[in-house]
Protein backbone atom coordinates (compact mmCIF):
# COMPACT_ATOMS: atom_id res chain seq x y z
CA UNK A 1 0.00 0.00 0.00
CA UNK A 2 2.85 2.43 1.02
CA UNK A 3 4.76 1.37 -1.94
CA UNK A 4 2.11 2.08 -4.59
CA UNK A 5 1.64 5.81 -2.78
CA UNK A 6 5.68 5.97 -2.89
CA UNK A 7 5.92 4.85 -6.63
CA UNK A 8 2.70 7.06 -7.47
CA UNK A 9 4.54 10.07 -5.69
CA UNK A 10 7.32 9.90 -8.00
CA UNK A 11 5.41 8.82 -11.05
CA UNK A 12 3.56 12.44 -10.70
CA UNK A 13 6.75 14.41 -9.99
CA UNK A 14 8.89 12.50 -12.68
CA UNK A 15 6.14 12.70 -15.39
CA UNK A 16 5.99 9.07 -16.29
CA UNK A 17 3.39 6.23 -16.05
CA UNK A 18 3.68 4.42 -12.13
CA UNK A 19 4.56 1.29 -13.77
CA UNK A 20 8.09 2.83 -14.72
CA UNK A 21 9.00 2.90 -11.04
CA UNK A 22 10.69 -0.05 -10.58
CA UNK A 23 11.65 -1.51 -7.74
CA UNK A 24 15.12 -0.67 -8.58
CA UNK A 25 14.39 3.11 -10.23
CA UNK A 26 17.06 6.06 -10.19
CA UNK A 27 18.03 8.68 -12.57
CA UNK A 28 19.92 5.78 -14.24
CA UNK A 29 16.32 4.33 -15.31
CA UNK A 30 14.30 7.37 -15.09
CA UNK A 31 15.35 9.91 -17.70
CA UNK A 32 13.53 12.59 -15.41
CA UNK A 33 14.94 12.93 -12.84
CA UNK A 34 17.11 15.80 -13.12
CA UNK A 35 17.98 17.89 -10.22
CA UNK A 36 15.35 20.36 -10.69
CA UNK A 37 12.59 16.95 -10.43
CA UNK A 38 14.56 15.72 -7.42
CA UNK A 39 14.15 19.13 -5.40
CA UNK A 40 10.52 18.63 -6.56
CA UNK A 41 10.63 15.24 -5.18
CA UNK A 42 11.92 16.09 -1.95
CA UNK A 43 9.27 18.64 -1.20
CA UNK A 44 6.39 16.49 -2.49
CA UNK A 45 7.93 13.44 0.02
CA UNK A 46 7.49 15.92 2.74
CA UNK A 47 4.03 16.56 1.50
CA UNK A 48 2.84 13.26 0.70
CA UNK A 49 4.31 11.90 4.37
CA UNK A 50 4.10 14.34 6.50
CA UNK A 51 7.57 14.84 7.04
CA UNK A 52 10.92 16.78 6.79
CA UNK A 53 14.07 15.68 5.44
CA UNK A 54 17.37 16.40 6.89
CA UNK A 55 19.77 18.43 4.47
CA UNK A 56 21.69 14.99 4.01
CA UNK A 57 18.59 12.56 3.47
CA UNK A 58 17.72 15.42 0.49
CA UNK A 59 21.24 14.12 -1.25
CA UNK A 60 20.65 10.36 -0.03
CA UNK A 61 17.32 9.82 -1.79
CA UNK A 62 18.89 8.75 -4.80
CA UNK A 63 16.95 5.65 -5.82
CA UNK A 64 13.76 3.84 -4.55
CA UNK A 65 15.75 1.82 -2.40
CA UNK A 66 17.38 4.19 -0.76
CA UNK A 67 13.67 6.49 -0.76
CA UNK A 68 12.45 3.67 1.17
CA UNK A 69 15.44 3.52 3.74
CA UNK A 70 15.13 7.48 4.58
CA UNK A 71 11.74 6.91 4.42
CA UNK A 72 11.88 4.63 7.32
CA UNK A 73 14.01 6.72 9.45
CA UNK A 74 11.06 8.87 9.87
CA UNK A 75 9.10 5.84 10.72
CA UNK A 76 7.24 5.13 7.40
CA UNK A 77 8.00 1.63 6.67
CA UNK A 78 7.22 0.99 2.69
CA UNK B 1 77.34 -31.40 -4.22
CA UNK B 2 75.37 -33.80 -2.02
CA UNK B 3 73.77 -32.80 0.97
CA UNK B 4 75.76 -34.45 3.46
CA UNK B 5 78.41 -32.84 2.18
CA UNK B 6 76.89 -29.78 2.16
CA UNK B 7 76.81 -29.90 6.30
CA UNK B 8 79.62 -28.86 8.54
CA UNK B 9 80.49 -29.11 12.08
CA UNK B 10 78.86 -26.59 13.49
CA UNK B 11 75.73 -25.70 11.54
CA UNK B 12 72.77 -24.93 13.77
CA UNK B 13 68.73 -24.85 12.72
CA UNK B 14 65.89 -23.88 15.27
CA UNK B 15 62.42 -23.43 15.73
CA UNK B 16 60.20 -22.06 17.91
CA UNK B 17 56.71 -22.89 19.10
CA UNK B 18 54.29 -21.66 21.90
CA UNK B 19 52.63 -24.94 23.53
CA UNK B 20 48.61 -24.40 23.22
CA UNK B 21 46.20 -26.71 25.12
CA UNK B 22 45.02 -27.74 21.68
CA UNK B 23 48.12 -29.51 21.18
CA UNK B 24 48.20 -31.40 24.30
CA UNK B 25 44.39 -32.21 23.08
CA UNK B 26 45.86 -33.53 20.00
CA UNK B 27 49.13 -35.49 21.83
CA UNK B 28 46.25 -37.17 23.75
CA UNK B 29 44.16 -38.03 20.89
CA UNK B 30 47.31 -39.47 19.05
CA UNK B 31 48.66 -41.57 21.63
CA UNK B 32 46.48 -41.87 24.26
CA UNK B 33 48.35 -40.66 26.59
CA UNK B 34 46.05 -39.09 29.09
CA UNK B 35 48.06 -39.45 32.46
CA UNK B 36 46.29 -37.07 34.97
CA UNK B 37 49.54 -35.20 35.38
CA UNK B 38 49.70 -33.97 31.95
CA UNK B 39 45.62 -33.00 31.37
CA UNK B 40 43.69 -33.20 34.95
CA UNK B 41 44.62 -29.72 36.54
CA UNK B 42 43.14 -31.10 39.93
CA UNK B 43 44.86 -33.57 39.77
CA UNK B 44 48.55 -32.04 38.79
CA UNK B 45 47.25 -29.65 41.78
CA UNK B 46 48.15 -32.46 44.34
CA UNK B 47 51.67 -33.66 42.91
CA UNK B 48 54.97 -31.16 43.43
CA UNK B 49 54.55 -29.90 39.72
CA UNK B 50 51.04 -28.45 41.24
CA UNK B 51 50.06 -27.50 37.59
CA UNK B 52 49.80 -30.04 34.68
CA UNK B 53 53.08 -30.85 32.51
CA UNK B 54 53.34 -31.20 28.98
CA UNK B 55 54.08 -34.50 27.84
CA UNK B 56 57.99 -34.39 27.45
CA UNK B 57 57.50 -36.21 24.41
CA UNK B 58 55.23 -33.91 22.71
CA UNK B 59 57.94 -31.09 22.80
CA UNK B 60 60.67 -33.50 21.70
CA UNK B 61 58.52 -34.13 18.55
CA UNK B 62 59.90 -30.86 17.58
CA UNK B 63 63.20 -32.46 17.29
CA UNK B 64 61.77 -34.45 14.42
CA UNK B 65 60.36 -31.24 12.73
CA UNK B 66 64.23 -29.96 12.90
CA UNK B 67 65.61 -33.25 11.95
CA UNK B 68 63.22 -33.74 8.95
CA UNK B 69 62.91 -30.28 7.73
CA UNK B 70 65.59 -28.18 8.06
CA UNK B 71 68.75 -30.59 9.51
CA UNK B 72 69.90 -32.18 7.28
CA UNK B 73 65.87 -31.98 5.72
CA UNK B 74 64.75 -34.38 3.37
CA UNK B 75 66.59 -37.52 3.40
CA UNK B 76 67.14 -37.74 7.37
CA UNK B 77 66.83 -41.10 8.52
CA UNK B 78 67.09 -40.53 12.41
CA UNK B 79 68.09 -43.44 14.16
CA UNK B 80 69.10 -42.69 17.59
CA UNK B 81 68.32 -40.54 19.77
CA UNK B 82 68.96 -39.62 23.84
CA UNK B 83 67.02 -37.22 25.86
CA UNK B 84 66.60 -36.04 29.06
CA UNK B 85 64.02 -34.09 30.31
CA UNK B 86 65.36 -31.91 32.94
CA UNK B 87 62.26 -28.93 33.57
CA UNK B 88 58.46 -29.20 32.96
CA UNK B 89 56.94 -27.62 29.97
CA UNK B 90 53.73 -25.94 30.64
CA UNK B 91 50.89 -25.30 28.26
CA UNK B 92 51.51 -21.27 27.24
CA UNK B 93 55.45 -21.84 26.98
CA UNK B 94 57.15 -20.72 24.08
CA UNK B 95 59.51 -23.20 23.72
CA UNK B 96 62.86 -23.06 21.17
CA UNK B 97 64.11 -26.35 19.89
CA UNK B 98 68.06 -25.77 18.95
CA UNK B 99 70.16 -28.89 17.12
CA UNK B 100 73.52 -28.32 16.10
CA UNK B 101 75.85 -30.53 14.42
CA UNK B 102 78.41 -32.44 16.43
CA UNK B 103 79.91 -34.82 14.52
CA UNK B 104 80.36 -36.02 11.00
CA UNK B 105 81.28 -39.62 9.91
CA UNK B 106 81.48 -40.08 6.24
CA UNK B 107 82.16 -43.67 5.95
CA UNK B 108 78.60 -44.25 7.21
CA UNK B 109 76.99 -40.89 6.22
CA UNK B 110 75.72 -39.91 9.31
CA UNK B 111 75.71 -36.99 11.33
CA UNK B 112 75.88 -36.52 14.65
CA UNK B 113 73.60 -33.39 16.62
CA UNK B 114 73.30 -31.61 19.71
CA UNK B 115 69.39 -31.69 20.22
CA UNK B 116 68.44 -29.15 23.14
CA UNK B 117 65.13 -27.34 24.09
CA UNK B 118 64.51 -23.87 25.62
CA UNK B 119 61.93 -21.97 27.09
CA UNK B 120 60.61 -18.85 26.87
CA UNK B 121 63.45 -18.18 30.07
CA UNK B 122 66.23 -19.35 28.40
CA UNK B 123 65.91 -22.48 30.44
CA UNK B 124 67.04 -25.61 29.33
CA UNK B 125 64.00 -28.06 29.02
CA UNK B 126 65.35 -30.94 27.65
CA UNK B 127 68.24 -32.31 25.97
CA UNK B 128 69.87 -35.13 24.02
CA UNK B 129 71.71 -35.84 21.02
CA UNK B 130 70.52 -37.71 17.97
CA UNK B 131 72.05 -39.42 15.09
CA UNK B 132 71.07 -38.70 11.76
CA UNK B 133 71.99 -40.66 8.48
CA UNK B 134 71.27 -38.84 5.26
CA UNK B 135 69.74 -41.07 2.22
CA UNK B 136 70.82 -39.71 -0.80
CA UNK B 137 68.04 -39.61 -3.92
CA UNK B 138 69.36 -42.14 -6.45
CA UNK B 139 68.53 -40.06 -9.33
CA UNK B 140 68.40 -36.81 -9.40
CA UNK B 141 65.51 -34.59 -9.97
CA UNK B 142 65.45 -32.33 -13.04
CA UNK B 143 65.66 -28.86 -12.01
CA UNK B 144 62.69 -26.96 -12.12
CA UNK B 145 62.20 -24.51 -14.56
CA UNK B 146 62.04 -20.70 -13.71
CA UNK B 147 58.42 -20.80 -15.36
CA UNK B 148 57.40 -23.70 -14.34
CA UNK B 149 57.11 -23.19 -10.82
CA UNK B 150 53.58 -21.90 -10.45
CA UNK B 151 52.85 -21.47 -6.76
CA UNK B 152 50.48 -19.24 -5.27
CA UNK B 153 50.57 -18.26 -1.06
CA UNK B 154 47.10 -16.64 -0.20
CA UNK B 155 47.43 -15.59 2.78
CA UNK B 156 43.86 -14.80 4.42
CA UNK B 157 42.23 -17.36 1.91
CA UNK B 158 39.51 -17.80 4.54
CA UNK B 159 37.61 -13.98 3.93
CA UNK B 160 35.46 -13.29 0.90
CA UNK B 161 38.00 -11.58 -1.27
CA UNK B 162 41.15 -13.97 -0.50
CA UNK B 163 38.71 -16.99 -0.93
CA UNK B 164 37.87 -15.41 -5.18
CA UNK B 165 41.72 -14.99 -5.32
CA UNK B 166 42.36 -18.44 -4.48
CA UNK B 167 39.78 -20.15 -6.60
CA UNK B 168 40.91 -17.96 -9.21
CA UNK B 169 44.40 -18.52 -8.84
CA UNK B 170 43.59 -22.24 -8.73
CA UNK B 171 41.91 -21.34 -12.41
CA UNK B 172 44.95 -20.41 -13.53
CA UNK B 173 46.81 -22.82 -12.91
CA UNK B 174 48.85 -22.06 -9.73
CA UNK B 175 49.08 -24.90 -7.32
CA UNK B 176 47.25 -23.05 -4.43
CA UNK B 177 48.37 -23.07 -0.69
CA UNK B 178 45.79 -21.82 1.36
CA UNK B 179 46.48 -19.70 4.56
CA UNK B 180 43.68 -19.24 7.09
CA UNK B 181 44.47 -18.11 11.10
CA UNK B 182 41.74 -19.50 13.11
CA UNK B 183 39.46 -20.55 10.28
CA UNK B 184 39.86 -24.60 10.16
CA UNK B 185 36.80 -25.06 8.51
CA UNK B 186 36.31 -22.28 6.27
CA UNK B 187 39.79 -23.19 4.97
CA UNK B 188 39.17 -26.92 4.44
CA UNK B 189 35.97 -26.33 2.56
CA UNK B 190 37.83 -24.28 0.51
CA UNK B 191 40.08 -26.96 0.19
CA UNK B 192 37.34 -29.43 -1.31
CA UNK B 193 36.02 -26.69 -3.22
CA UNK B 194 39.25 -26.27 -4.92
CA UNK B 195 40.27 -30.04 -5.26
CA UNK B 196 37.09 -30.76 -6.57
CA UNK B 197 37.79 -29.04 -10.00
CA UNK B 198 41.39 -31.13 -9.98
CA UNK B 199 42.88 -28.12 -8.99
CA UNK B 200 46.01 -28.31 -6.18
CA UNK B 201 45.95 -26.52 -3.22
CA UNK B 202 46.46 -27.06 0.49
CA UNK B 203 46.01 -25.40 3.54
CA UNK B 204 48.52 -23.90 5.96
CA UNK B 205 47.84 -22.27 9.44
CA UNK B 206 49.86 -19.22 10.53
CA UNK B 207 49.72 -15.92 12.87
CA UNK B 208 50.51 -13.44 10.67
CA UNK B 209 51.32 -11.39 13.03
CA UNK B 210 53.88 -13.61 14.70
CA UNK B 211 57.25 -13.83 12.14
CA UNK B 212 58.24 -17.14 13.56
CA UNK B 213 54.51 -18.83 12.86
CA UNK B 214 54.97 -16.63 9.20
CA UNK B 215 57.94 -18.13 8.63
CA UNK B 216 57.21 -21.56 9.39
CA UNK B 217 54.52 -21.59 6.95
CA UNK B 218 56.14 -20.44 4.23
CA UNK B 219 58.68 -23.33 5.10
CA UNK B 220 55.92 -25.72 5.05
CA UNK B 221 54.51 -24.20 1.54
CA UNK B 222 58.22 -24.64 0.44
CA UNK B 223 58.49 -28.29 1.44
CA UNK B 224 55.26 -28.91 -0.35
CA UNK B 225 55.04 -27.40 -3.25
CA UNK B 226 58.84 -26.42 -4.01
CA UNK B 227 58.61 -22.70 -3.56
CA UNK B 228 56.61 -19.78 -3.57
CA UNK B 229 56.31 -17.70 -6.82
CA UNK B 230 53.00 -15.39 -6.18
CA UNK B 231 52.05 -14.17 -2.53
CA UNK B 232 49.14 -12.63 -1.98
CA UNK B 233 48.13 -10.68 0.94
CA UNK B 234 44.34 -10.55 1.54
CA UNK B 235 44.82 -10.72 5.57
CA UNK B 236 42.86 -7.31 6.86
CA UNK B 237 41.09 -6.52 10.85
CA UNK B 238 37.33 -6.35 10.39
CA UNK B 239 36.24 -2.76 9.60
CA UNK B 240 34.51 -1.29 12.28
CA UNK B 241 32.93 2.58 12.70
CA UNK B 242 34.94 4.89 15.59
CA UNK B 243 35.25 7.82 15.95
CA UNK B 244 39.03 9.02 16.90
CA UNK B 245 37.71 10.63 20.37
CA UNK B 246 36.96 6.64 21.31
CA UNK B 247 39.62 4.99 20.17
CA UNK B 248 42.43 3.51 22.26
CA UNK B 249 45.84 2.68 20.84
CA UNK B 250 45.29 -1.18 20.66
CA UNK B 251 43.02 -0.25 17.93
CA UNK B 252 45.41 1.36 15.97
CA UNK B 253 48.29 -1.07 16.76
CA UNK B 254 45.85 -4.03 15.58
CA UNK B 255 45.14 -2.83 12.42
CA UNK B 256 49.02 -2.04 12.49
CA UNK B 257 50.21 -5.61 13.21
CA UNK B 258 47.82 -7.25 10.52
CA UNK B 259 49.04 -4.70 7.81
CA UNK B 260 52.51 -3.97 8.08
CA UNK B 261 53.55 -6.35 10.77
CA UNK B 262 52.10 -9.24 8.80
CA UNK B 263 53.38 -8.00 5.40
CA UNK B 264 56.91 -7.12 6.20
CA UNK B 265 56.99 -10.82 7.94
CA UNK B 266 55.44 -12.77 4.90
CA UNK B 267 57.97 -10.68 2.70
CA UNK B 268 60.66 -11.40 4.94
CA UNK B 269 59.31 -15.04 4.83
CA UNK B 270 59.30 -15.20 0.89
CA UNK B 271 61.59 -13.29 -0.71
CA UNK B 272 64.55 -15.32 -0.08
CA UNK B 273 62.44 -18.16 -1.78
CA UNK B 274 61.43 -15.90 -4.79
CA UNK B 275 65.30 -14.39 -4.78
CA UNK B 276 66.64 -17.58 -5.40
CA UNK B 277 64.65 -18.19 -8.45
CA UNK B 278 64.67 -14.32 -8.97
CA UNK B 279 61.26 -14.23 -10.03
CA UNK B 280 58.30 -13.73 -7.74
CA UNK B 281 55.20 -11.88 -7.45
CA UNK B 282 53.78 -10.21 -4.11
CA UNK B 283 50.37 -8.81 -4.27
CA UNK B 284 48.87 -6.20 -1.20
CA UNK B 285 45.40 -5.60 -0.87
CA UNK B 286 44.74 -1.71 -0.35
CA UNK B 287 42.35 0.16 -0.52
CA UNK B 288 40.88 3.30 -2.36
CA UNK B 289 40.86 5.43 1.10
CA UNK B 290 43.88 5.64 0.75
CA UNK B 291 43.59 7.84 -2.44
CA UNK B 292 40.62 9.78 -2.05
CA UNK B 293 38.82 11.47 0.80
CA UNK B 294 38.15 8.71 2.64
CA UNK B 295 35.23 7.85 5.24
CA UNK B 296 34.53 9.32 8.56
CA UNK B 297 35.82 7.12 11.60
CA UNK B 298 37.94 4.45 9.63
CA UNK B 299 40.79 6.19 10.46
CA UNK B 300 42.85 2.94 12.18
CA UNK B 301 41.68 0.97 9.13
CA UNK B 302 43.23 4.10 6.49
CA UNK B 303 45.79 4.60 8.43
CA UNK B 304 47.32 1.02 7.93
CA UNK B 305 46.29 0.38 4.61
CA UNK B 306 47.92 3.82 3.58
CA UNK B 307 51.18 2.51 5.45
CA UNK B 308 51.07 -0.70 3.34
CA UNK B 309 50.71 1.06 0.70
CA UNK B 310 54.11 2.72 1.45
CA UNK B 311 55.73 -0.23 2.50
CA UNK B 312 54.40 -1.76 -1.05
CA UNK B 313 56.37 1.24 -3.19
CA UNK B 314 59.49 1.10 -1.04
CA UNK B 315 59.86 -2.46 -1.04
CA UNK B 316 59.56 -2.54 -5.05
CA UNK B 317 62.17 -0.28 -5.25
CA UNK B 318 64.44 -2.49 -3.37
CA UNK B 319 63.56 -6.30 -5.21
CA UNK B 320 62.82 -5.17 -8.41
CA UNK B 321 66.83 -5.75 -9.07
CA UNK B 322 66.06 -9.29 -7.74
CA UNK B 323 63.43 -9.64 -10.68
CA UNK B 324 60.46 -9.74 -8.06
CA UNK B 325 57.44 -7.40 -8.31
CA UNK B 326 55.44 -5.66 -5.68
CA UNK B 327 52.03 -4.65 -6.59
CA UNK B 328 48.52 -3.47 -5.07
CA UNK B 329 45.45 -3.58 -5.63
CA UNK B 330 43.11 -1.58 -4.10
CA UNK B 331 39.45 -2.72 -4.16
CA UNK B 332 36.46 0.14 -3.16
CA UNK B 333 33.84 -1.13 -1.15
CA UNK B 334 34.04 -4.69 -1.66
CA UNK B 335 30.51 -7.12 -1.32
CA UNK B 336 31.80 -9.55 1.69
CA UNK B 337 31.57 -10.19 5.49
CA UNK B 338 33.76 -7.40 5.83
CA UNK B 339 31.55 -4.76 5.27
CA UNK B 340 28.55 -6.76 7.26
CA UNK B 341 28.23 -4.28 9.89
CA UNK B 342 27.93 -1.41 7.01
CA UNK B 343 24.27 -0.28 6.71
CA UNK B 344 22.71 -0.67 4.21
CA UNK B 345 21.92 2.82 3.20
CA UNK B 346 25.99 3.57 2.78
CA UNK B 347 26.15 0.54 1.03
CA UNK B 348 23.68 1.66 -1.44
CA UNK B 349 24.75 4.93 -1.52
CA UNK B 350 28.76 4.07 -2.30
CA UNK B 351 26.72 2.17 -5.22
CA UNK B 352 24.72 4.97 -6.17
CA UNK B 353 27.94 7.24 -6.52
CA UNK B 354 29.91 4.88 -8.50
CA UNK B 355 29.75 5.30 -12.28
CA UNK B 356 29.20 1.59 -12.32
CA UNK B 357 26.40 1.66 -10.42
CA UNK B 358 27.45 -1.25 -8.11
CA UNK B 359 29.72 -1.96 -5.30
CA UNK B 360 32.82 -4.65 -5.99
CA UNK B 361 32.42 -7.90 -5.94
CA UNK B 362 35.55 -10.38 -5.00
CA UNK B 363 35.62 -11.89 -8.16
CA UNK B 364 36.53 -8.44 -9.55
CA UNK B 365 39.02 -8.14 -7.16
CA UNK B 366 40.45 -11.67 -7.92
CA UNK B 367 40.66 -10.68 -11.94
CA UNK B 368 42.77 -7.85 -10.66
CA UNK B 369 45.17 -10.37 -8.84
CA UNK B 370 45.16 -12.83 -11.51
CA UNK B 371 46.61 -10.12 -14.25
CA UNK B 372 49.11 -9.37 -11.14
CA UNK B 373 50.17 -12.35 -10.76
CA UNK B 374 50.33 -13.58 -14.37
CA UNK B 375 53.78 -13.47 -16.77
CA UNK B 376 51.94 -10.33 -18.71
CA UNK B 377 52.30 -8.09 -15.86
CA UNK B 378 55.91 -8.84 -15.76
CA UNK B 379 57.03 -4.93 -15.80
CA UNK B 380 54.92 -3.48 -13.70
CA UNK B 381 56.28 -3.13 -10.34
CA UNK B 382 54.80 -0.69 -7.39
CA UNK B 383 51.84 0.03 -9.36
CA UNK B 384 48.49 0.01 -7.96
CA UNK B 385 45.14 -1.35 -9.57
CA UNK B 386 41.58 0.12 -8.65
CA UNK B 387 39.16 -1.85 -8.64
CA UNK B 388 36.52 0.72 -7.54
CA UNK B 389 33.85 1.11 -10.62
CA UNK B 390 35.37 4.41 -11.48
CA UNK B 391 34.78 5.93 -7.82
CA UNK B 392 38.24 7.29 -8.06
CA UNK B 393 40.40 8.26 -10.95
CA UNK B 394 44.38 9.01 -10.84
Amino acid sequence: MEANRLKQVMARIFGVDVSAIGDDASPDTIENWDSLRHMNLVLALEEEFGIELTDDQTVEIMSYPLIKIVLSEHGIEI
Amino acid sequence: MSRFETIKVGDRAELTHVITAADVEKFVDLTGDDNKIHVDSRFAGTTPFKKPVVHGMLGASFISTIIGTKLPGDGALWFSQSLEFIMPVRVGDEITVVAEVKNKFERERIIELQTDIFNQNRQRVTTGTAKVKIVEQLVEEPAESLESLKVALVVGATGGIGRAVATRLAEDGFAVALHYHSGREAAAELQRSISNNGQTCATFQADIVNPESVQAMVDAVVRKFGGVSVAVNCATVKVANCKFSQLDWKDMQSHLDVNIKGAFSLSRAVVPVMQARRYGRIINLTTQYTESTPPAELLPYVTAKAALAGFSRALAVELAPAGITVNMVSPGMTDTDLIADVPEKTRLMTAAKTPLRRLAKPRDVAGAVSYLASEDAGFITGETIRVNGGQVML
